[in-house]
């Protein structure tokens, strides 16, 4: 019997063994990722440009303000109320069907326009006029408003509105909007000697199909004609000696984006302020600061010519031309490392330019004769454009920046790893070491780990000539070691913090930076992997 | 499944004192032995020709490969490099009636065939890494793996007769429902590791097929196929004693695989450089998720699905008796199987008949999947109709799992009626 108990036993033990996987360690070498660094990592490539002997030099052009000629031109919203009032004494007057009331003069309203300008003449670009009116008849009548000084096609302004009847306690009362759009406005006057002036007019006509009936004392015939978000397309006056302030403001500066800290040694840079003057008015302007700002908020101001001092820009010509009605008046500002300190300006590696500016219009009075003008959609601007060399020397330039880091869809495969050695192959051509360091950080930007750093963490930079231009290129090899506590980081982290320092060779000599340099990275790992585990 | 018969097997070596005859998956056998009878039985087979009992053992059941163990096969490396193994369950009733010379077999058996023949850089390459092979190249062709699992549904008939001195002859046909496969073949592939490790190329000219990821259970149904199975017996008289040939047969089929199996072909040369990085400064998931090793396999291997066709290792089998006296009978033979990186395993066989109840043999063998291998066996007779049969034919496994090479087992347990 015992031997029938034998197979039960061996089921049972059949059953209840666990079966685990077999593993074992291999050692394995493999590529990880290659890249190359360039001076875009550093620059902004759309603004890297290559000269004719293979040198690199950073172009840029930037607007730093610009004042639109609505700044200079407001026509308020404005009311002119025309109010008639037949009898001021008690009195009585009968009329019939037909008859016409009106015994009302042309009537000359003045605009209130600010900063002094006195205009003589506008077209307007867009607009309303809010009419309303006002009838105590007791019949019906028909009002007809006009602007005698608007005049479209030659053909002056004028509305009729019909109006039921009223009464002096409860006169009748309509409005309507009218589209004043490409009206031509004369606001000289009735003789043309006066500015910011137009004429007006009301009619009053009995209804045909109004009764015969009497106005009688204290009847008031009223309407009111309000301008209403008037934007001119052209403008011709006398536009005062108002000064425009500009600033202080600031404005990006995107060349320098990618570096945090660190000073660049300039050997030449040049930067051309162009500003231009599309009105047709006389300035006279002065650049009080110009200063660059980098984000350790250290500042540099320009100095150098009319920085400080006043420049007169002229006036632009009209052309008559609707599609381009300006010829612009522009005025070169030229500094360059000869005429200012502009390669400390730039060196500064600002983010961003503080500017502040102010112009004075007609410094030498109405010498237009009323004929200063300005059109819509012209400008006062300034636009600065600046070249600069890639010639110089760096001192522990950094790049600083995070970048996500998410190894999650590897952690099958890194938990794996044993340990090991991530190997990073440089072959650099640049004339600068770099400095290496990685940090992992958490999604809440907390330090995790170090991946790299100092000493054993430098990318050395080949030997470079008497000009300064690399000779050949130079091989680096760096290693990462990593063991389970490392590994353990890189799969809680999500993101990674890079600090890259830059240090141009022969310092403080200055180094060429050709288009045909190169760096080229290599990764590799070295590490042992347990297969199956 | 070849777990449970490791285990029984052991502890029934280690419990019994004696064995018996040798098994070779052939059913045909429990009749030559026990006629009219019912048959449980189970036995496995593994052996290698560069990979000792307890590399194996470990692999199979698991645990930890260390560098000593991978160390010591190193040394019988031989350029082609073979292991292989099958297993075999079963349960087969032959019947028949006494006035008749027809016999009758109905039974079923689950099987897997296993093989592989490999390169040596394909063991380094494999258990050690490619380190090794910084600057060179590993050579990873001429090499294949078959396993095949399936279960085989059999019917057939014995010619016999109740005049022992005639031969006796049977065949048999199952319907066969495949299980699971895999078949990997490489012509000329190698792996190409540069010097500063800046690529791996992989120049493969290799196919893989497996039949339906997707089957879990053993009853869903990834192919089909059919079998034959032959023997004949036929007994003479020498003046040694009573001699008998046995000569069968078994696996002439083949198994048409599903639709649904996977066929993986790459015929390329594929190198891996690294992920290109276009910024440094922004490693984004896309970039990172390019460096996993599915992203390598899908872009350098094509894969279809499609019907297939295996064919099954066609085992071939004779036995030589002679019975010298009432207590000694000397067995030898030659088996192989074809299509199964086998070499022909010739073996002599022992059987000491110590009472009328109990027998046991001592087997030796060279050849098939491995090199020299030796058992033991016993044979119990229990109340006349109950019949117990166990052993091995490679018995160092388990005595010297370290150092040597193979290791099988078997059980039966026969009713006779």
């Amino acid at each position: 019997m015992k031997i029938y108990i034998i197979p039960v036993l061996a089921s049972i033990l059949f059953f209840s063994c666990k079966k685990e996987k077999p593993y074992w360690d291999t050692d394995i070498v493999a590529p990880v990722a290659t890249s190359s660094l360039n001076l875009t990592n550093l620059f902004p490539d759309t603004l890297l440009e290559s000269n004719s002997d293979g040198s690199l030099k950073i172009a840029l052009e930037t607007d730093l303000f610009k004042l639109a000629a609505d700044t200079l031109l407001k026509l308020p919203d404005t009311t002119f109320e025309n109010v008639y009032i037949p009898f001021t004494f008690p009195g009585f007057y009968t009329y019939q069907p037909n008859d016409n009331i009106n015994f009302l003069p042309n009537n000359e309203v003045k605009f209130d326009i600010a900063n002094g300008v006195k205009l003589k003449e506008a077209i307007i670009r867009s607009g309303k006029l809010h009419i309303e009116i006002y009838n105590p008849l007791r019949q019906p009548t028909i009002f007809t408003c006009s602007v005698l000084s608007a005049k479209l096609n030659n053909v002056p302004l004028s509305i009729a509105m019909q109006m039921p009847a009223g009464t002096q306690a409860s006169p009748a009362y309509r409005d309507t909007f009218v589209d004043v759009s490409n009206y031509r406005v004369d606001f000289s006057g009735a003789i043309g000697n006066q500015s910011n002036t137009v004429i007006e007019n009301m009619a009053v006509l009995i209804s045909p199909a109004a009764t015969a009936d009497t106005l009688k004392y204290g009847d008031t015939l009223r309407t009111n004609i309000t301008f209403v978000d008037i934007v001119p397309q052209f403008g011709r006056g006398y536009f005062g000696t108002q000064t425009l302030n500009l600033g202080p403001d600031t404005t990006v500066f995107d060349v320098f984006n990618q570096i945090s800290s660190g000073t660049l040694g300039l050997d030449e840079a040049t930067i051309e302020l162009l500003v231009s003057n599309q009105f047709g008015i006389d300035l006279r302007s002065t650049i009080t600061a110009l200063q660059s700002l980098n984000p350790q908020n250290a500042t540099v101001t320009l100095t150098g010519p009319s920085i400080g001092s006043s420049f007169n820009v002229g006036r632009a010509t009209a052309t008559g031309n609707p599609a381009s009605p300006v010829i612009p008046y522009n005025k070169t500002l030229v500094y360059n490392e000869l005429n200012s300190n502009l390669t400390q300006f730039i060196g500064n590696l600002p983010r961003s330019i503080s500017y502040s500016l102010n112009s004075q219009l007609n410094p030498l009075g109405n010498v237009s004769g009323f004929n200063d003008f300005v059109y819509y959609g012209t400008s006062l601007s300034a636009r600065m454009k600046a070249e600069i060399p890639l010639k110089f020397s760096a001192n522990n330039i950094v790049l600083l920046d995070t970048t996500e880091f998410d190894v999650s869809s590897l952690t099958e495969q890194i938990d794996n790893v044993n340990e090991g050695k991530l190997r990073l192959r440089a072959t650099n051509s640049y004339p600068f070491n770099l400095s290496l360091t990685g940090v992992l950080l958490d999604e809440n930007n907390n330090p995790i780990e170090t991946l790299i750093s100092g000493p054993n963490n430098v990318i050395l930079s080949p030997n470079v000539d008497g000009n300064g231009i690399s000779v050949g290129s130079r091989e680096t090899w760096l290693e990462i070691p990593f063991d389970r506590s490392k590994l353990e980081s890189m799969k809680k982290a999500k993101k990674i913090a890079y600090y890259i320092g830059f240090n141009t060779t022969n310092q403080p000599n200055s180094v060429t930076f050709l288009n045909s340099y190169k760096l080229d990275l290599l990764l590799t790992a070295d590490f042992n992997y347990s297969v199956n585990k | 499944m070849r777990n449970s018969f490791f285990i029984l097997s052991v502890i029934l070596l280690l419990c019994s004192t004696s064995v018996t005859k040798a098994q070779f998956g052939i059913a045909f056998m429990d009749y030559v032995e026990n006629k009219r009878s019912i048959n449980l039985g189970a036995e496995y087979e593994i052996n290698s020709d560069f990979l000792s009992n307890d590399f194996i053992n470990r692999f199979y059941l698991g645990g930890y490969i260390d560098k000593s163990m991978k160390d010591r096969q190193m040394g019988r490396l031989s350029g082609s490099n073979v292991i292989g193994g099958l297993v075999n369950t079963h349960l087969t009733a032959f019947f028949g009636k006494d006035s008749s010379r027809y016999r009758f077999l109905v039974g079923v058996n689950h099987r897997q065939f296993f093989n592989a023949s490999i390169t040596d850089d394909t063991y380094m390459l494999g258990f050690y890494g490619n380190k090794q092979f910084q600057g060179e190249s590993a050579n990873l062709g001429k090499s294949e793996v078959n396993n095949y699992t399936f279960q085989e549904y059999k019917m057939g008939f014995v010619i016999d007769g109740i005049d022992t001195s005639k031969a006796i002859m049977g065949m048999a046909l199952s319907y066969l429902q495949g299980q699971n496969f895999i078949r990997l073949r490489t012509n000329d592939s190698q792996m190409n590791t540069a010097a500063d490790a800046s690529s791996i190329s992989l120049s493969t000219d290799a196919e893989l097929s497996l039949s339906d990821t997707a089957a879990k259970k053993w009853t869903d149904y990834t192919g089909g196929g059919m079998s034959a199975e032959f023997f004949a017996q036929t007994p003479y008289t020498s003046r040694l004693g009573k001699s008998k040939f046995f000569l069968s047969v078994s696996n002439l089929g083949f198994i048409r695989w599903s639709d649904q199996s996977l066929n993986y072909k790459a015929d390329s040369t594929f190198t891996f450089s690294g992920v290109n990085v276009s910024n440094v400064f922004d490693l984004r998931d896309s970039t990172l998720n390019a460096i996993s090793l599915d992203s390598i396999v899908t872009n350098s291997t094509s894969l279809t699905r499609a019907h297939t066709s295996t064919n099954l290792p066609v085992t071939f089998l004779i036995i030589h008796k002679i019975r010298f006296n009432k207590l000694f009978e000397l067995t030898n033979g030659f088996r192989h199987l074809f299509n199964a990186n086998y070499k022909p395993y010739l073996f002599v066989d022992g059987a000491f008949y110590i009472s009328k109840n109990f027998a046991t043999n001592v087997h030796v063998g060279f050849g098939g999947y491995g090199k020299l291998s030796g058992g033991i066996g016993i044979n119990i007779n229990i109340k006349d109709h109950f019949v117990l049969k166990l052993g091995s034919n490679s018995l160092q496994g388990f005595v010297a799992p370290k150092s040597t090479l193979g290791q099988s087992a078997y059980c039966t347990v026969s009713y006779k009626f």
